[in-house]
């Protein structure tokens, strides 16, 4: 039974690995300066988020999950710590020099300057549009942002407690519970595992404020381009502590989605936030405002929904797929593309005037980002870097 | 070795032999029965473990894990092709249901293992706001219908089976046939030749038809067809028997001897297979070649002694006389060549696999078995028989004519001839040299490298591999760590990185190991969100991701995972650049509790035995050279004549290596041991002619009249046995064993060049090196 069970997998896995892989005969990548340094001293203990990005030809063809649109050039970041840098439109794709080989899962810009979030809760930040590329943050370092929030946060529970009237009390011995048990699995995780939680997105008001979110509620906020960040978690509603997946905004009102249909909203560039009443239960992956100021937010089995009241009410976008959304676009032309698992691509509009013009993408791989091009769209996922081709775009 | 002594033991054998004829008939007799009834035992016998270099550290490595790797390998894939169509389509579904029914009960087949879209455990998955839904691939309610079949294309759509049990393009499906290789049941070993025709005859002639095709692959249809091409080699032994005959004949005109001469023959052949049995060994599809080559041999020696008897018959002695002449003559050379032959061979024992050293035996035995029968049997058969009054006739009648060959050759000795040829030669070596640089190591050809790459075997592998995602030449890495510690996060994030590495090596297709299921259990574990497509920390979001891996992909002690590499090919380069990029990974990377092995797969057994075989190319040309420059020394004691001999074999060697580039044929363990075997038997023709070219010379002749004795006396004997042998193995061209038939090729090549090179440039040698008395003109004929 085993045996069966073995070989049944290693099908499913292989067939998980979705479409023909092309052989790509490459040469070996001579041994960089940089590659070189990642692995010495000899035999020390290899840790990923140390480990300088490895260089590689097939960055453009692997996992790579979010894109940014900057000043004047395009960056993709996905696995083993890839930045690609794209200059002029249609140009090529170069691997950027990065001090880390986590999965990165979110990029943003502010004229050169650049910020792209990962897993083991890294945060790297690059002062040249995006070629050369350093830790801002790691995991480790998070732990310590998240307990110093939690020490402050118990001390002020401890002495609120003091003085508070007997109803108030049990909530707030409540909360102070919580507050401590979160920090003793903040000890706990730094002693055992090291640092689990990835961050999911990042996003920049301006090239000082800067906001990053991830799993199980984590939220971290820089007033100074990510020179010093603190731990804001404390600042949502999120006792579930349900995973943050993706953020956005317009001047100073951002947006939060996550887990279990999970949003936020800021009015005052994040100072303090409200817990909005979302049109559905299921995970949001991915936020969009639009040129029009509508809020787009989307995810799980093809559900999306717009704002155009900044969240207190929503319309229910038809895509006319169920699979998972998790980038988006608004054009010019007032199309808006949603793209998600499954290759697919749903062209919609924000007042649903039109069918959803769905199509699926030859590779039929996950779909992460989408930016506009001169011929149709770049996309990224699973596959990294592909294109889609519009004969007439409208 | 004085001439004295060479009479004395002559003598003494001469009497010990034929004083007692009948006694030693009865002997051959009883011993031709007693072997030739094991030789009927003898059993094809195509055991894996023997092909391979099973000191080799990969395969050390692979040994110590080939038990948790079992699964791996061997599984039989069939595809079911719709040449109208697509699957979807009533009739064709009815049909794969059938096919994959009747396979259920070929014995052997793992069937809880057996997947198709037609199988429960192929199932589709989602999630959803609740979680995972899913069912099996053919829906519930399917009755053929249209709706159902459309249903049917959803849930193929979603199952993610595309490019794995349903072909790319939707015209095939497959059914993923595992193996057990023991029988859970009975215990007993799977019988691949049984398995592989049943499999042909409840499959693919039951239902190949205009609108349904079927392909297919695996080891287990591989062994099959290799026993079921062996078995065509038996005929191939018949044709060489019946050839061999015919020019038997035409080159004595005597059927008595002909027939003499070929039963002793077969009589060494039958002793050679009833040792192999006796000694506990079995017949390879490599040592299949031996009993051509001691067959081939025997003809060749039994030749001379024909010749001789039938000058002696002509010269006016009876039978008895003439066949202790001729033994009294042949007896020495004879010895000398076939002593070379067999050291020549047993030099293949260097070589560090057993299929190999089981040919090196074989071909030993069969040599000295031949000693036995056509050094000893015949000359006794042929004082009974002697040759009949025709073949007489004919000697006399054509004694007198020069024989077209002898007047040809007899040139090479003068001046202008011999430097001739030797300048064309040096050219010839020359390109020989220069092509010999391309040769390569290996198999060169894609799918099964021992079939034919138009056969329908290589046909079947091309169509899975053109409409499935899936390359047939895997390379095995193993992750060693300590027990339960296979999916610690340490040792995953290492994997990790080393897949990645070997993912950005030069013909990588693909990796995949326990990592990559980790990373696709974040991806779904987290509602399918690519972001989490990592690994993670925490041991226990860890072991959640690998939940639904059961063991194939780690061992049962957590103590091994397999890393599997998908590559372009298995080209010995291809290899070279993976293992180096291995090698420079755990070089770069040390870290405690984990090491990276290898190798197994089918490459990574190819990696290693290429490894061997590229060393022990020039081991074994250096033992063989040797041992035949030695052979030589002790009987000519002459530099010279050791140089006159040996380098037209090194030049044969030397073109023989340049054609195997010009031919695409790579160094492996079938074409490694031909050039052994070449140079071995090779020596033969050399050692013929210049024994009789030294024995003019001694009588004071000149080079050009010795050499004119040499090839009047043993020229067309020699030209006869260079054909003998080429025909002997010329057949095995015709095999639908590629390697075979590289064989065959390499061997009917180098038997010919040995024979044209002796002939050749043995005089032209001997001339440039001013062998021979100073007064070249005097003419003092030898004494016959």
């Amino acid at each position: 039974m085993r045996k069966l069970n073995k070989v049944s997998y290693i099908l499913a896995v292989m067939c998980l690995g979705g479409a023909a892989h092309t052989a790509v005969a490459l040469q070996q990548a001579p041994l960089t300066a940089n590659a070189a340094s990642e692995t010495s001293p000899q035999s020390q203990q290899y840790d990923v988020i140390y480990a300088a990005s490895p260089a590689s030809t097939l960055a453009s063809s692997n996992v790579l999950l979010d894109l940014q649109q900057a000043d004047g050039y395009r960056l993709a970041v996905g696995d083993w710590g890839n930045v690609l840098r794209q200059t002029e439109v249609g140009g090529d794709w170069q691997k950027a020099q990065v001090d880390t080989s986590v999965l990165l899962t979110a990029v943003t810009s502010v004229a050169e300057q650049a910020w792209a979030v990962g897993h083991h809760g890294v945060i790297i930040y690059s002062s040249d549009g995006g070629q050369h590329w350093q830790r801002q943050l790691d995991g480790f370092q998070l732990f310590d942002l998240e307990a110093a929030e939690l020490k402050q946060r118990i001390a002020h529970l401890q002495s609120e407690l003091e003085q508070a009237a007997e109803d108030d009390a049990g909530d707030l011995q409540f909360a102070l519970e919580d507050a401590q048990f979160l920090l003793e699995n903040i000890d706990l995780a730094r002693q055992e595992s090291g640092p689990v939680k990835p961050l999911l997105d990042v996003y920049a008001m301006d090239a000082e404020r800067i906001f990053a979110v991830g799993a199980y509620n984590t939220f971290l906020y820089s007033a100074d381009g990510g020179r010093n960040w603190q731990s804001i978690a404390g600042r949502l509603e999120n006792s579930g502590g349900f995973h943050l997946n993706a953020m956005t905004g317009q001047g100073d009102t951002l947006f939060i989605v996550g887990e279990a249909g999970q949003l936020f909203r800021s009015d005052d560039a994040g100072q303090t936030w409200q817990t909005l009443n979302s049109p559905y239960n299921g995970s949001f992956f991915g936020t969009h405002v639009d040129e029009q100021g509508r809020w787009w937010l989307y995810g799980l089995r093809g559900h999306a929904y717009v704002s155009s009241d900044n969240g207190d009410s929503f319309l229910k976008i038809a895509t006319g797929t169920d699979a998972n959304l998790s980038g988006g676009l608004s054009l010019a032309t007032g199309y808006t593309l949603l793209v998600g698992n499954s290759g697919v691509m749903s062209k919609v509009t924000a007042d649903n005037s039109s069918n959803p013009d769905v199509i699926e993408h030859s590779s039929g791989s996950v779909l992460t980002d989408a930016l506009s091009n001169d011929e149709g769209f770049v996309l990224v996922g699973r596959n990294g870097i592909q294109h889609y081709r519009v004969q007439n775009k409208q | 070795m004085s001439t004295e002594q060479h009479t004395g033991s002559s003598v003494w054998a001469e009497k010990a032999l034929f004083n007692v004829r009948p006694i030693w008939l009865i002997i051959f007799a009883v011993l031709t029965l007693f072997l030739g009834y094991h030789a009927t035992k003898v059993r094809p016998d195509a055991s894996f473990t023997k092909m391979i270099p099973t000191h080799h550290e990969f395969i050390q490595n692979y040994f110590d894990y080939r038990d948790d790797l079992a699964s791996l390998g061997n599984v039989v894939r069939v595809a079911v092709e719709n040449t109208q169509g697509t699957i979807f389509d009533a009739e064709f579904q009815q049909t794969l249901q059938q096919i994959n029914d009747e396979i259920f009960f070929i014995p052997g087949v793992n069937r809880s293992g057996l997947r198709s879209i037609w199988t429960p455990n192929v199932r589709w998955m989602e999630v959803t706001e609740e979680g995972f839904v899913g069912g099996p691939v053919i829906p519930d309610n399917y009755d053929g219908s249209k709706q159902s079949l459309e249903q049917l294309r959803t849930n193929v759509l979603r199952s993610g089976e595309v490019g794995n049990l349903v072909a790319n393009n939707f015209r095939s499906a497959l059914i993923y046939v595992p193996l057990d290789e023991i029988n859970p049941e009975t215990g007993a070993r799977l019988d691949y030749q049984d398995f592989s025709q049943r499999l042909e005859k409840l499959v693919r002639d039951k239902y190949n038809s205009a609108s349904v095709k079927i392909h297919i692959t695996g080891f287990a249809k591989v062994i099959g067809d290799l026993i079921d091409g062996a078995i065509q080699v038996g005929l191939f032994f018949v044709l060489a028997i019946l050839i061999t005959l015919g020019m038997l004949y035409l080159y004595s005109r005597c059927w008595r001897s002909s027939v003499i001469v070929l039963a002793c023959s077969i009589i060494a052949v039958i002793w050679q297979l009833g040792i192999i049995e006796l000694i506990g060994s079995g017949i390879n599809p490599y040592s299949m070649l031996v009993p051509f080559l001691v067959f081939a041999i025997g003809v060749s020696h039994g030749v001379q002694i024909i010749n001789a008897m039938v000058a002696n018959r002509v010269a006016g002695h009876n039978k008895l006389d003439a066949a202790k002449m001729a033994f009294r003559g042949l007896y020495i050379a004879g010895l000398t060549a076939l002593a070379s032959d067999a050291i020549g061979f047993t030099t293949l024992m260097v070589i560090d696999i057993d299929v190999i050293k089981e040919l090196a035996i074989a071909a030993s035995i069969g040599v000295a078995v031949v000693v036995l029968t056509n050094l000893m049997l015949l000359p006794i058969l042929m004082s009974y028989s002697g040759v009949t009054d025709y073949a007489i006739e004919y000697q006399l009648r054509t004694q007198n004519n020069k024989h077209i060959v002898v007047s040809f050759f007899s040139r090479f000795a003068q001046p202008k001839w011999a430097y001739g040829a030797l300048l064309v030669s040096l050219l010839m070596l020359s390109w020989g040299l220069v092509k010999g640089q391309q040769m390569k190591i290996g198999d060169l050809d894609a799918g099964a490298p021992e079939l034919r790459q138009d056969s329908r075997y290589n046909l079947d592998n091309a169509f899975i591999v053109d409409n499935y995602s899936s390359s047939t030449d895997i390379f095995v890495v193993m992750a060693k760590t300590e027990p339960q510690k296979c999916i610690a996060y340490d040792n995953l994030e290492l994997m990790d990185r080393f897949s990645w590495h070997m993912q950005n090596t030069a013909g990588v297709q693909d990796v995949k190991s326990i990592v990559y299921v980790s990373r696709m259990g974040m991806f779904g574990l987290n509602e399918g969100n690519l972001k989490w497509f990592s690994v993670n920390r925490n041991q226990y979001v860890i072991n959640a991701s690998v939940n639904k891996a059961p063991s194939g992909l780690f061992n049962a002690d957590c103590s091994m995972a397999p890393i599997i590499i998908y590559l372009d090919d298995h080209k010995a380069e291809t290899l070279k650049t993976v293992v180096a990029a291995v090698n420079q990974f755990t070089a770069d990377y040390q870290q405690e509790g984990i090491e990276f092995l290898m190798a197994a797969g089918n490459s990574g057994i190819e990696a290693a035995t290429n490894s061997v075989i590229e060393t022990a190319q020039y081991k074994m040309l250096i033992w063989v050279y040797g041992v035949v420059i030695v052979l030589c020394l002790l009987t000519f004691r002459s530099l010279r004549t050791v140089a006159c001999i040996i380098l037209p074999l090194a030049f044969t060697t030397v073109m023989s290596q340049g054609l195997m580039a010009v031919m695409d044929i790579g160094v492996k363990v079938a074409t490694l041991p031909v050039i052994a075997l070449g140079v071995g038997i090779g020596v033969d023709y050399g050692i013929y002619i210049y024994s009789r070219v030294k024995e003019s010379l001694n009588q004071g002749g000149s080079l050009t009249d010795a050499y004119q004795y040499a090839l009047d006396s043993t020229g067309k004997a020699v030209g006869f046995t260079g054909l003998t042998l080429a025909i002997g193995v010329a057949t095995w061209i015709f095999s639908p064993i590629k390697f075979q038939a590289d064989m065959g090729i390499l061997l009917t090549f180098m038997f010919i060049w040995n024979m044209l090179g002796a002939l050749i440039l043995i005089p032209a040698l001997a001339r440039l090196f001013r062998v021979g008395p100073k007064s070249a003109g005097r003419i003092n004929p030898p004494p016959r």
